[in-house]
């Protein structure tokens, strides 16, 4: 409905500058499936940064894009086991972890990983959007209330499955 | 010598390869170049047709891999245009009768001999495409102001190995990118990210010539043919000014103010 | 054709439940059908007209399935402006990685109108033949109508279009390489799958001045039952900019000849119009005057 409504409005708008829109999320969502490798060793890096800071539970987590109705957002999941103390965060850092892992310079201490790109996380935790209460998102972008049977398939967790 | 092979691809069906081969193989070949042009829509071919050397096609580029001939035998040697011939492709077979590393072997075997080799792509990404990419150099990548066919121009600009890829922009309509209805030669250049060695305009007169099996590039007189020689030009490495597309006199510029064409 | 495990059955019926307010669909009797649209040349207009008869029949209150088979280069995702719904593909439904109901997605306006994407980015060589045959069954007994996009060219892609289709549209415009290749095309199709044609751009000033073929000079080619002629409109480019279909463009002449093609499809008699390209006051005082179109 609100679709709808923004779509009447916006007939006006020069329908050159919608395609030009339109083609940048498209492109953003293909060259991503395009080169799923490249984006599961950007996961890795990321992960390995986080578990510096943070025990995280390596099956329950989740890592992926998601085409959202005007932007295109990389969604995570990373439930923490342990927040690390500040001596075990800079013994890690002790061991020799290059400079650029640290991301824009958030530091040991706070419990906190800031990463670039993401939405704006709740610390040590990110929430994903929509979030079913089975832990599925349901496509379409719509949301359904849980549901009792098992039709969907357990979508594969974690950097394989989910582009 | 060592000539230069270049695919013309887009991904996308309908954008304008073959008359983009056909025309700017034609311009290289009237500038002086010795030229091949190789139809490797095996298949579907439509190369000679676009030429009008559809009935003097008596070996092909199948025949020539498989060994019944000879490279001169299947080579046809345009009688209008020095220097400018067409190696056929295969009506009957289909595009897994030739592999891309035999695609390399003839490429190479005619640069010894030729100055520059277009390769007219299938669309598509499938054996054809990936044939028709190993045998060359370089890529020109063709697409019009359109959505789909720049998506898929640029899934195609990721699909060429590294190999240094330029645009043509086709069918570009003037009016309408005025009136915010297409994407202007910015837009699409913003978009994809590489060098536009061409802008061509929409002209119906390309359905003519093509319909005759003439080149519209023949005829200095059409504004095309003006617009397909820079093309030529500037894909050997000249750095000639794309033709000013407003430039096509007072009657045209009449005509778009009172909006009679579609 | 080997039998193949479908789609679970209770996730299918579970989109025929009416949405609020909707009238309750028909009761379902009799097996959809299956038709593939294809044309051997790129660029003559397939994916537009899957999309607009598919938005077409569902106007009409059809329940109505589009399956983007060019896996690798999808675009009937953007022509109806879904792009950004789009998670999860025929392949992952092939190969069971999710169900069809969550990888169909359903048509913001026409609530029975649901695509099936392809996949952007596996190889056309990766779905068996039989695995499309079972897909388009099981969406068969769910659907009135399922379409099916066939990509560009005679390979494997086209070939897995065709496999599950049991009638065909051939799309050609009015130009010699076109009409060339979907001569091949036709003589690839299985004996068995009927073929219509649409003859698609037609541009009438242009057949007029005899730079163009005629619908006629097409059709005595290829011989086949026409079932549209779609004029040439720059409305067609408007509307995939937009990602509306162009049905929905008023005054569009694409449009209505699209709409026109769906009720043919549904059974209708319509005459084909002759189409009168829109002219410009400057163009029709010159016409008057006895001066043609330069």
């Amino acid at each position: 409905m609100l679709d709808f409504i923004t779509r009447f409005f916006k007939r006006e708008e020069a329908s050159k500058t919608l395609a030009k829109e339109r083609l940048r999320l498209v492109l953003m969502s293909d060259r991503v499936s395009l080169a799923p490798d490249i984006f599961d060793e950007m996961k890795g890096e990321m992960l390995a940064v986080i578990r510096r800071y943070l025990d995280i539970d390596e099956r329950a987590l989740d890592m992926h894009f998601e085409n959202l109705e005007r932007q295109f957002a990389l969604l995570a999941s990373i439930p923490v086991l342990k927040v690390r103390t500040a001596e075990e965060i800079r013994a890690s850092a002790a061991i020799g972890v290059p400079a650029h892992a640290f991301g824009n310079g958030s530091m040991a201490g706070t419990g906190t990983a800031a990463i670039a790109d993401t939405p704006r996380p709740t610390p040590s935790r990110r929430r994903r959007r929509r979030r079913k209460p089975n832990g599925t998102i349901s496509s379409n972008g719509t949301s359904h209330p849980p549901e009792d049977d098992a039709s969907s398939n357990d979508p594969a967790a974690g950097p394989d499955g989910a582009i | 010598m060592n000539g230069k092979t270049f695919v013309i691809t887009s991904g996308k069906g309908g954008v304008g390869k073959t008359t983009t081969t056909a025309n700017v193989g034609t311009a290289l070949a009237m500038l002086g170049n010795q030229v091949v042009l190789i139809d490797a829509d095996i298949g579907l071919r439509n190369l000679d047709l676009v030429l009008g050397l559809e009935k003097r096609i008596v070996y092909d580029l199948v025949d020539l891999v498989e060994g019944r001939c000879q490279a001169r035998q299947a080579l046809i040697r345009d009688k209008r245009v020095d220097g400018l011939f067409l190696l056929p492709a295969s009506q009957t077979k289909d595009k897994e009768s030739v592999n891309e590393e035999q695609m390399r072997a003839v490429t190479l075997a005619l640069a010894r001999e030729f100055d520059v080799i277009l390769i007219d792509c299938p669309a598509g990404i499938e054996h054809g495409f990936r044939n028709a990419v190993a045998g060359a150099d370089e890529a020109v990548v063709v697409t019009t102001p359109e959505v789909s066919a720049i998506r898929d121009a640029d899934r195609i600009l990721g699909m060429l190995g590294g190999r240094r890829a330029r645009l043509i922009i086709n069918r570009v309509r003037l009016e309408m990118v005025r009136t915010g209805d297409m994407l202007s030669v910015d837009d699409v250049a913003d978009i994809l990210g590489r060098e536009v060695i061409g802008v061509v305009p929409d002209d119906e007169e390309i359905i003519d010539t093509t319909n005759r099996g003439e080149p519209v590039v023949l005829d200095p007189t059409r504004r095309l043919a003006r617009v397909y020689t820079a093309i030529a030009r500037r894909l050997l490495g000249e750095q000639t000014p794309l033709p000013n597309l407003e430039d096509d006199g007072i009657w045209n510029r009449l005509r778009r103010l009172i909006g009679s064409r579609t | 054709m080997k039998e193949i495990e479908t789609p679970n059955d209770a996730a299918l019926a579970r989109l025929q439940e009416p949405v609020a307010g909707a009238p309750p669909p028909a009761a379902k009797t009799a097996y959809g059908r299956a038709i593939v649209v294809t044309s051997g040349k790129g660029g003559v207009g397939k994916t537009t007209t899957t999309a607009n008869l598919g938005t077409a029949l569902a106007d009409a209150g059809k329940r109505v399935a589009v399956v983007d088979a060019d896996v690798g280069l999808r675009n009937l995702d953007v022509v109806l402006g879904l792009e950004n719904r789009v998670n999860k593909h025929l392949l992952d439904v092939i190969e069971k990685q999710c169900t069809m109901e969550e990888a169909l997605v359903r048509d913001r306006v026409r609530r029975t109108l649901y695509l099936l994407p392809a996949a952007q980015n596996r190889e056309k060589d990766e779905v068996p033949e039989e695995a499309m045959c079972g897909i388009i069954r099981a969406l068969q007994a769910q659907f009135d109508f399922v379409l099916i996009d066939c990509p560009a060219g005679i390979e494997q892609g086209f070939r897995n279009a065709v496999a599950g289709a049991q009638e065909a549209i051939v799309v050609t415009t009015p130009e010699v390489s076109a009409v060339r290749d979907a001569d091949r095309v036709i003589g690839l199709l299985p004996p068995n799958v009927p073929a219509k044609l649409i003859v698609n751009r037609v541009r009438p000033a242009l057949v007029r001045k005899n730079t163009m073929m005629s619908v006629d000079d097409v059709n005595n080619i290829l011989r086949l039952e026409l079932i549209g002629v779609v004029p040439d409109e720059k409305e067609i480019i408007i509307a995939t900019n937009r990602g509306t279909p162009v049905i929905d463009i008023e005054g569009s002449e694409t449009g209505a000849a699209f709409r026109r093609i769906a009720r043919r499809l549904l059974g209708e008699t319509i005459e084909i119009p002759a189409f009168q390209e829109r002219q410009g006051l400057f163009s029709r005082f010159m016409s008057t005057l006895g001066i043609a179109r330069p």
